[in-house]
C-alpha cells in the first residue's frame, strides 16, 4: 500500500449527517455511543458551511467532506474554480482525506451538485470510461492535498461489461488513490448486474480501501427481479448488513466505516452504530480499527 | 470508437421517453441513431429495461421536486387541474435538460406557459390569471438566473448606493437591473401560505399525494384583490461557483400598475405626482404614492438614472 494511505488516521465508526437538519451531528457526537466522526456532503464554499463544522470539531469530532459535484468519470472536465473552492474547503476543516462517488455530477460545460441531474448519473464500465475517469481523478488529485478515495456509486443498471471491482481496481492503481466501499452500492451492483462484486475481488486492491459506508434503502421488484434504491433516511436492508460481514474480513486498513443516516432520527441512529460496531469487532481484521472501538463505547 | 456517443444515448435514455421506450422495445434498433460499432452498442445490452425506466421515474421526481421549489404556487394551482401534473411531468424531458443548467429552471417555467392552453380551467378568466401567476414566478427565475450568470461571468457586482438625497424626487427614476414586475390576482404571500402548506422542499411529493382541490383553486382565483408583484434578485451569498440568488419582494396596489408604465428613465416622481395633481388627486393620495416611489427606490427596486 502506498505511504501516504498508511499515514492516514484511524476514525472509528462515524455518521454522514446533513449539517442543516436533524439528527444534530452536534447532540448525536456528544451522546453516549454516538459517532466518532462525522461526514457530511455540504456547498463546495467553505464559509457556508464553516460554522456547522466548527461546532461539531469543538465537540470532539473530526469530519470528512464528501460532496456531490464533482466529475471522477466521463468526457466533461470539472472547472478550475470548483476545484479551487473544494481544495480551500478540505483544508479549511481539516479532512484527512476527500471521497466521492464516481459518477456524472454534471453535463457537458454547466458545473454543480448532482441534484441538477436529479441525481448521479452512473458511470459506463468500459476501457475507454475508465481512461477518461484516470483523467478526471488526476485532475482532481492535482488540486486537493489530502489523498483522493473513489467510491463505486449507487446503480439501478450498468452500461458496460467491464465488472465493477476491475474498473475500481484499475482507476485505484492508474491514479494511485484511496477506495471508498459503500455496501448498499455493491449491492445494487450485485442486482443491476446478476454478477456478484466477489467474482472480481482479486482485481480489487483491498489495501487500498480505507473508508466503508453503510446506508438505508429500499429494494423495488422489477420485472427482472429486485432493483436498490439509495434512500438514506430509511432502514439498512439485509443485503446490505450481509455485504459489510461478507466484506470487512477482506479489507486491512479500513481507516473509518459511515454510517451515512441523514433523515434518521437520533436513537434509531445509535441503536445502529451500536450494531456496526459490534460487526466490526467481530468481523474486521483491521487491529487499528477494532482497536478505536474502546474509545466511542 | 465513439465515447461521446455512448455518453449522447445514456443521457437520451435517461431523459427522452421515446428513445427509452423504443430501446425496451428493440435496443438495438433504438441505438441505431448513434455513431457507436458493434462493441459500444453491445455495452448497452447489460441494461435492465425495468431497472432503467424506475431510475428515469425516480430522476424525474427529483428534478420535479427542484424545479418545484421555484415555481410553488404554479405547481400547487396545476396540480388542481385534470392532467397538470402529467403535463409537468413531461417537461422534464431532453429539451429541457440538454438546456445549461444555469437556464434550466428559466426555460421549463416558459414550457409550462406554452402547456396552459393544452389544459381545461373553469373560464378563460381563470385561465389569465393563473398565467399572471405564472409570469411572477417566472420573471423571479430569469432574474435569479440571469444575476448568477452575470456574477459568474464578471464577478462581484456593484450595486449603486441606496442613500436618498434632499431631492431625489427630482430625478428621472428607472426600473433598476434583475427587478420583474407582474398583475397578479392576489398577494403572492397569500397564495403561498393557501396553496403550498407545506415546506418548498416537499410540496412536489405532497401535492402528488394530494392534489390542490379544483374547487379551493376556483375560489381562490375568483377573488378580486389584484395586486402589482415587484421582485428584485440579489446576491445573498457571493461565490466564484454556485453565488445564492435570493429575491426581495414588494406588493403594491392595482393603481400603482398605471404608474409603473412611466418609470423608464424619462420622468422623475415629481413628474409624475404634477400629472396626477393635474387631473384631481388628493395630497393624501400623492403623499402615499410619494412615499412608495420611496420606499422602492431604498429598497432598490427602482433607480435614479
Amino acid at each position: 500500500m502506498s505511504n501516504h494511505l498508511e499515514e492516514l488516521p484511524t476514525l472509528g465508526v462515524g455518521a454522514s449527517l446533513s449539517l442543516s437538519s436533524q439528527p444534530d451531528p452536534v447532540s448525536l457526537v456528544r451522546a453516549k455511543g454516538g459517532p466518532s466522526f462525522v461526514e457530511y456532503s455540504g456547498l463546495v464554499d467553505v464559509d457556508e458551511v464553516i460554522d456547522e463544522v466548527e461546532k461539531i470539531r469543538a465537540a470532539g469530532a473530526p469530519v470528512l467532506f464528501h460532496p456531490s459535484y464533482i466529475n471522477f468519470c466521463g468526457s466533461y472536465p470539472n472547472s478550475n474554480a470548483w476545484l479551487e473552492a473544494t481544495s480551500k474547503h478540505i483544508e479549511s476543516v481539516g479532512s484527512s482525506w476527500f471521497a466521492q462517488d464516481v459518477a456524472y455530477c454534471f453535463w457537458e460545460e454547466g458545473p454543480g451538485y448532482s441534484t441538477q441531474l436529479g441525481y448521479f448519473i452512473p458511470l459506463i464500465f468500459n476501457q475507454h470510461s475508465l481512461e477518461l475517469a484516470v483523467e478526471r481523478v488526476k485532475e482532481v488529485q492535482a488540486k486537493v492535498a489530502v489523498p483522493v478515495a473513489i467510491e463505486p456509486p449507487p446503480v439501478a443498471f450498468i452500461i458496460g461489461s467491464m465488472p465493477l471491482f476491475s474498473f475500481f481496481g484499475s482507476l485505484s492503481n492508474q491514479t494511485n488513490c484511496a477506495i471508498l466501499l459503500d455496501m448498499g452500492h455493491l449491492v445494487s451492483y450485485e442486482m443491476a448486474s446478476g454478477r456478484s462484486v466477489l467474482a472480481a475481488i482479486d482485481e480489487l486492491p483491498v489495501e487500498r480501501v480505507i473508508e466503508v459506508h453503510i446506508a438505508g434503502g429500499r429494494l423495488k421488484e422489477g420485472d427482472a427481479g429486485s432493483i436498490y434504491v439509495d434512500a438514506h433516511e430509511c432502514e439498512i436492508v439485509e443485503q446490505t448488513w450481509q455485504m459489510l460481514e461478507t466484506m470487512l474480513p477482506r479489507l486491512p486498513n479500513v481507516k473509518a466505516v459511515c454510517y451515512e443516516c441523514e433523515g434518521v432520527n437520533e436513537s434509531s441512529v445509535l441503536a445502529t452504530l451500536k450494531r456496526i460496531r459490534k460487526i466490526v469487532r467481530e468481523k474486521s481484521n483491521c487491529d487499528a480499527l477494532v482497536a478505536s472501538l474502546d474509545n466511542s463505547e | 470508437m465513439s465515447f461521446q456517443e455512448q455518453e449522447r444515448a445514456l443521457f437520451d435514455l435517461l431523459f427522452d421517453s421515446s428513445v427509452r421506450e423504443n430501446f425496451c422495445k428493440d435496443s438495438t434498433t433504438a441505438l441505431h441513431q448513434y455513431e457507436l460499432n458493434e462493441a459500444e452498442r453491445n455495452d448497452f445490452n447489460t441494461i435492465r429495461p425495468d431497472a432503467l425506466e424506475l431510475d428515469a421515474k425516480i430522476r424525474a421526481d427529483l428534478l420535479l421536486s427542484h424545479f418545484c421549489r421555484s415555481f410553488p404556487v404554479s405547481f400547487s394551482i396545476l396540480s388542481s387541474v385534470d392532467g397538470g401534473l402529467d403535463v409537468l411531468k413531461r417537461l422534464v424531458d431532453v429539451l429541457t435538460m440538454r438546456t445549461a443548467s444555469i437556464e434550466r429552471v428559466t426555460l421549463f417555467g416558459r414550457r409550462i406557459g406554452e402547456s396552459l392552453n393544452a389544459l381545461s380551467f373553469s373560464t378563460a378568466d381563470e385561465q389569465t390569471r393563473v398565467s399572471a401567476i405564472l409570469e411572477a414566478e417566472l420573471g423571479m427565475a430569469w432574474t435569479s438566473a440571469t444575476l448568477k450568470r452575470e456574477v459568474l461571468e464578471n464577478g462581484q457586482l456593484h450595486i449603486k448606493s441606496t442613500q436618498l438625497e434632499q431631492n431625489w424626487s427630482s430625478k428621472n427614476i428607472k426600473l433598476a437591473p434583475y427587478v420583474c414586475a407582474a398583475m397578479i390576482p392576489e398577494s403572492y404571500e397569500t397564495l403561498k401560505q393557501l396553496l403550498c402548506p407545506d415546506t418548498e422542499c416537499d410540496l412536489w411529493r405532497s401535492l402528488n399525494k394530494k392534489p390542490l382541490a379544483a374547487a379551493r383553486r376556483k375560489k381562490l382565483l375568483e377573488k378580486d384583490e389584484p395586486r402589482l408583484f415587484i421582485a428584485r434578485a440579489h446576491v445573498s451569498h457571493m461565490s466564484q461557483c454556485e453565488p445564492t440568488v435570493d429575491q426581495k419582494t414588494a406588493e403594491l396596489s392595482e393603481g400603482f400598475a398605471s404608474l409603473f408604465q412611466h418609470v423608464n428613465g424619462t420622468v422623475s416622481v415629481d413628474y409624475i405626482l404634477e400629472q396626477l395633481k393635474q387631473i384631481g388627486a388628493q395630497d393624501e393620495m400623492l403623499q402615499s404614492i410619494k412615499s412608495s416611489f420611496k420606499h422602492l427606490l431604498e429598497s432598490e427596486m427602482l433607480e435614479q438614472v
